[in-house]
């Protein structure tokens, strides 16, 4: 399960940080783990131009984080909606292709595990307010 | 030791969530069986044999769980579990709350020790006997908290001795205090207890209240229906006797008599020398984990860990420790244990029974020693 690319972006992510003059800050917790992250992005128009996130939580919930900001710094938000959509058909167990997922489908293993899919998925509430 | 008993138990796997739930013994197993293959009938009402018989087992059963307890057996409710029988006494209890009346609950309960109350009245919480207000009419506390163990006696005592003072009622969840201590209702003096089956060893699904004769008297039924009353007009009702009023509907006899054969267990194979066993076993398991850098184990003055290890380690989440020890054949509890209130941040438990060995523990250990370095965090 924890496989080295997990690990490697939870103890030495890429995006973590603020970002001072982000278009949103959005706040995320899961009450049942305590895991808590804050995605910060910035737009150009309708395509996100940059993010970070900060919080404290699981190795899954961090390094799923920093994946997504690397999946969706570049991309707009339909794009990034088709890949959030992806991402939870992967963790629901369907078979599906995840090569648009890039990295962020080192999280394929755990959808059979319900209370870790609570936290790869964490990150991916960003596009519910959109 | 008793590890055969046990059907479920794997030299390859180290349960230590017993905590959540126990293993059940063979005699358990067999014993719900054959009340579902020869014995199986409706309790209490029927006037063939079968149905006798069964009200005989059932009657057996409460009787079995009382003398295992310390408690007469019309002193036995049988319940779902304990998170029904606390929302029963709670309804009940609470309904006859004052304006000004205030419930005390410790700050160290089961979600299932404070929500229902909660949902009564004014709850005030305290961590010593000194923090109740003399406002409370119910006091409700653990004996043997569910993340950090079992009370000091010194902490037990003085709420008693507070409750005396103010004349208030106690109520004490015993789900975890009932497998790991030998209780005893009357010398304990509470007015209620509340406890699971399935944590001492017995099936899911059935529960007790235990409740003084006089106070059990006074208490209103939760619940109505058929079985818990004597006569019923188009005004009235007359109720059944307790504890048969407290009963409504068919009792689970199948379940009361899987746990009367959890108790028949335990005592047939010397429950104070279990007891002992696994109180060893968790001292040795708290000294190896106190050796492990970075590890912090969760603990308060007002208990003694015993069976329950709660612990944390720099720099890994507990979900993520919990996990690498699953992957590890390891089966332990992570997060904040349905007592958030008790710990504020999410632990690791691992929970004891006299079926673990030490070669368990040490592989528990050994990998928790591992913990960063599998994580990569230096």
């Amino acid at each position: 399960m924890y496989d080295e690319l997990l690990l490697d972006h939870n103890t030495h992510p890429v995006y973590r940080g603020k970002l001072e003059d982000a278009d949103v800050c959005a706040k995320l917790n899961s009450a049942s783990c305590g895991d808590k992250l804050t995605i910060y992005l910035k737009f150009d128009g309708d395509k996100v131009i940059d993010g970070r996130f900060d919080g404290v939580g699981c190795a899954v919930s961090q390094a799923s984080a920093d994946l997504m900001l690397e999946l969706i710094i570049g991309k707009s938000k339909s794009e990034i909606k088709e890949l959030e959509k992806l991402f939870t058909k992967m963790l629901s167990g369907a078979k599906i292709d995840t090569i648009p997922l890039e990295d962020s489908a080192v999280f394929e293993s755990f959808s059979r595990l319900p209370a870790r899919v609570k936290c790869a998925g964490l990150p991916w509430k960003i596009v519910e307010s959109w | 030791m008793f590890r055969e008993k046990f059907s479920q138990i794997d030299d390859n796997f180290a349960y230590l969530d017993n905590a959540a739930t126990a293993y059940k013994p063979t005699e358990v197993i067999d014993a719900i069986e054959k009340f579902y293959r020869l014995e199986n009938a409706s309790p209490k009402r029927g006037l063939y044999d079968a149905s006798v018989r069964v009200t005989e087992l059932l009657e057996s059963a409460r009787k079995k769980v009382a003398d295992f307890i310390g408690a007469d057996a019309d002193e036995i409710i049988f319940t779902s579990g304990a998170t029904a029988g606390l929302n029963m006494l709670a309804l009940s209890l609470g309904a006859s709350l004052k304006g000004g009346d205030s419930i005390a609950v410790s700050k160290f309960e089961h979600h299932s020790n404070l929500l229902p109350w909660r949902k009564q009245g004014s709850v005030k919480y305290f961590e010593n006997a000194g923090g109740i207000s003399d406002k409370a009419k119910i006091i409700a506390f653990s004996p043997y908290s569910n993340v950090l163990g079992a009370a000091n006696q010194n902490y037990i005592e003085s709420i008693f001795a507070r409750a005396k003072e103010i004349g208030a009622l106690t109520v004490l969840d015993c789900t975890q205090a009932v497998a790991h201590q030998k209780l005893n209702f009357h010398e304990l003096g509470a007015d209620f207890l509340v406890f699971s089956g399935h944590k001492l060893y017995g099936p899911m699904g059935i529960g007790v209240i235990c409740g003084k004769r006089d106070r059990l008297k006074e208490l209103r039924p939760t619940f109505w229906g058929g079985e818990m009353v004597d006569d019923v007009s188009i005004t009235g009702e007359i109720l059944a006797e307790i504890p048969d009023r407290f009963e409504a509907g068919t009792v689970n006899v199948a379940g009361a008599v899987g746990l009367a054969a959890a108790v028949d267990f335990l005592q047939a194979n010397g429950f104070d020398e279990l007891l002992t066993y696994e109180k060893q076993l968790a001292s040795k398991l708290h000294q190896s984990l106190q050796n492990i850098p970075h590890l912090y184990l969760v603990e308060h003055a007002n208990f003694t860990p015993a069976t329950i290890c709660s612990f944390s380690i720099d720099d890994v989440h507990p979900h993520d420790i919990a996990q690498i020890l699953s992957e590890n054949n390891i089966a332990v509890r992570a997060g904040y244990h349905c007592a958030q209130l008790a710990i504020g941040e999410p632990t690791v438990r691992a929970s004891l029974s006299f079926y673990n060995t030490e070669t368990e523990c040490r592989h528990l250990t050994e990998c928790l020693g591992k913990m960063r370095s599998i994580m990569h965090v230096r």
